[in-house]
């Protein structure tokens, strides 16, 4: 009987898949949903004799899947990941019902998964993984989780049921370092040695320990909440990382580092720019590890590695070069500002807000993120805004000391591909999650490229 | 003129874009040039509080304002008590709005006794309430129009001590009850509404400003701006929700 609904489950699936691509819609979500409602077992079902690695956190998930991706692309191994960003329970079920045989046996033995905060619990029961890798924790869709530390409660419960699993934890940041406490697990921590920022840790989303509720103190601090912390009154602190950073010198679009791990010290090249990018590839490089993965080849990768699926992509439309940089939460957000700031040439910034459910129906984010150090240190000539909370951006622009008569605010989708077209400069957008996918879907069709389930 | 704003723990009460507030606040005295300072005032900083005219407390997580109690019980209670009794302005967002008041009752019957300034207390639920939401302000708080984002487990009961800030047209406001939304003492404003709340509703900013002015100089004209951008995102909002 169990195998006759995993059966019917798996054929329901990949045929509203079918018919969903047939109509040209994404489709990454509702087959994997009708499933489930078949046979709520089925992702177990399937994870079986599967080694997984599942990656969450709030920030850098699927630019840090895309580098164990390539990773074993470059190895040439087979594997099954859910690439177009569907993280939720649904979207990764579809993924593993394209990836077996009809009657629910895995036909790859690797599987990356990325999977959302929320469902992270009900992911790691049923898939069993070897690795679990949370990359940070920093304020996002509170609309949806309540606070940082509810959040945070999510991946411990997720963390109880899988305890043979290896965990793979960003030592730099004080709420996901806590997960790796009292926990049978195995953990390998990562993190940032050799890099101290000057400026103050401002507004934090983990300001007190966990511990006791004293004020974290900073031997060093990389940025947001990251750095080497320590609570002064219960001497709570920075594990040591196995897998650190020791020296991170920025080149042309990247970045030089020296990597220290068990094995050693070597030179590493990460082929996107900016630290927070240094923390992803430190992420791939401890679980790649934890995987038991060939580490040189691993290292190795990463220096051919390029953007991601509106994560800092760039492509050509008509004589204007556009790059996209997704943005969705402050402390990520404060790194595209910082990026566009320090970008040499006079672009067309454009600032996208959505507020559908995949977004967080809450934008007041904004309003913590530091537009106000872009416009202290630039000025832009004009300047765009796009989206359902378009008004909400224009007058976040404006008291973050951005001219309010150079802001223009495009309507429709064709009004922003016109005003990129014509930009005679380059464009650099920055979209959050839902208009970055209608933005990019729109311009890589006028730059002759895929939609964006297509892409890697 | 001058306002010096004092922002209330700022490293603990700082969710949701609230500190928008303050940005906004100070942009709209500065382009009318009326001078403006802003000082944080940190967990543990002591201060006497008299030297401000208008402060702000924002909103926070539940663990890191169990942190704050037991600063406001080694002093702060009673400066902030005596500034809002010497008409001094405060805005209060969320759990900053909950604190002046009595205590919290958890869901699960725990009472937790807050600064009982005010005289309004909070009761914990599981579900809480989310989403865009609008109220009418009260005449006494100029009567416009308040659109913002609330996001509660909170449902907060006024005393007889103390007026609604205003009454809910669109969302569940203060409790999902009684139609009322936020607190009005004097020159305190109490309100759940994040957004942040000032932005878009630059009527009810200017009102706050405006009484801080009038209260340390007896008289304050403030010079109208133009609110074309604020106007247009208020118009999407308030299409939205239904309200003409």
């Amino acid at each position: 009987m169990k195998r006759f609904r995993v059966f019917l489950a798996c054929l329901i699936c990949r045929t509203a898949r079918a018919v969903l691509r047939l109509l040209g819609r994404g489709g990454t979500a509702m087959p994997g949903k009708i499933a489930l409602k078949v046979y709520p077992g089925l992702l177990a079902e399937l994870g079986r004799g599967v080694e997984t690695v599942v990656i969450t956190g709030t920030n850098g998930k699927t630019t840090t899947s895309g580098m164990l991706r390539h990773m074993l692309d470059t190895a040439g191994q087979a594997y099954l990941s859910n690439r177009s960003g569907a993280n939720l329970t649904s979207g990764i079920t579809a993924e593993f019902v394209t990836n077996a045989t009809i009657f629910g046996r895995p036909s790859r033995p690797l599987a990356i998964i990325e999977s959302d905060e929320g469902n992270f619990p009900a992911v790691c029961a049923a898939l069993q993984p070897k690795v679990i890798l949370v990359t940070n924790l920093f304020r996002d869709q509170l609309d949806r989780y309540g606070e940082v530390t509810h959040t945070r409660d999510y991946l411990a419960r997720g963390i109880a049921t899988a305890s043979d699993a290896v965990l793979c934890l960003n030592a730099d940041c004080s709420l996901t370092a806590s997960l790796g406490r009292g926990v049978p697990n195995r953990v390998v921590y990562y993190g940032v040695d050799g890099v101290s920022s000057d400026r103050e840790p401002g507004v934090s989303d983990a300001p007190h320990c966990i511990s006791c509720g004293e004020r974290y103190a900073y031997r060093r601090h990389t940025f947001a909440h990251l750095g080497d912390w320590y609570c002064p009154r219960c001497g709570l602190s920075r594990p040591d990382p196995d897998v650190a950073a020791q020296a991170v010198e920025p080149t042309a679009g990247g970045s030089s580092v020296r990597l220290r791990t068990p094995d050693g010290l070597r030179e590493i090249t990460v082929a996107l720019p900016a630290l927070y990018n240094v923390y992803n590839a430190l992420a791939a490089i401890a679980a790649a590890r934890s995987m038991g993965w060939d580490p040189d080849e691993c290292c190795d990768s990463l220096a051919d590695f390029g953007a991601m699926f509106g994560r800092m992509e760039s492509l050509t439309v008509g004589d204007t070069s556009v790059q996209i940089v997704l943005v969705k939460n402050p402390a990520g957000c404060d790194r595209a500002l910082e990026y566009l700031a320090t970008r040499g040439d006079d672009v067309l910034p454009i600032f996208c807000l959505n507020d559908n459910l995949n977004d967080g129906t809450d934008v007041s984010w904004i309003w913590d993120a530091d537009y106000e150090t872009l416009f202290a240190r630039r000025h832009y000539e004009r300047i765009g805004v796009f989206g359902l909370r378009a008004g909400d951006m224009r007058l976040r622009l404006k008291y973050a000391g951005a001219d309010d008569g150079t802001i223009a605010v495009y309507d429709t989708l064709d009004d922003l591909a016109d005003a990129v077209r014509n930009a005679g400069k380059p464009v650099c957008v920055l979209p959050n999650y839902t208009s970055m996918l209608a933005v990019r879907d729109k311009l890589s069709a006028l730059a002759g490229g895929g939609k964006f389930w297509e892409a890697n | 003129m001058e306002l010096r704003i004092c922002h209330l723990y700022p490293d603990v009460l700082n969710l949701y874009g609230d500190r928008g507030n303050i940005a906004c606040m100070r942009r709209r005295l500065e382009w009318r040039g009326i001078g403006c300072t802003v000082t944080e005032l940190p967990l543990g900083v002591r201060d006497d509080l008299t030297g401000y005219d208008l402060f702000f407390i924002g909103g926070g997580q539940d663990f890191e304002q169990t942190v704050l109690l037991s600063d406001l019980s080694a002093g702060r209670r009673e400066n902030i008590r005596a500034a809002a009794e010497d008409g001094r302005t405060f805005l209060c967002i969320c759990g900053g709005y909950q604190l002046l008041g009595t205590g919290y009752r958890t869901a699960d019957g725990q009472l937790c006794e807050y600064t009982g300034i005010l005289d309004l207390y909070t009761e914990g639920s599981s579900d809480r309430m989310i989403g865009n939401f609008a109220y009418r302000l009260g005449a006494e708080s100029g009567s416009s129009v308040v659109i913002g984002f609330e996001n509660h487990g909170g449902r907060t009961f006024l005393g007889s001590g103390v007026s609604p800030l205003g009454t809910v047209l669109r969302g569940s406001g203060n409790n999902g009850s009684d139609g009322t939304e936020g607190v009005r003492y004097k020159n305190v404003y109490g309100t759940y509404s994040h957004g942040p709340v000032l932005p878009k509703n630059p009527a009810f900013c200017d009102h706050i400003l405006q009484g801080a002015l009038e209260r340390k100089y007896g008289a304050a004209r403030l010079e109208p701006l133009d609110d074309s951008a604020e106007t247009a995102a208020r118009a999407a909002m308030l299409t939205r929700l239904h309200i003409t």
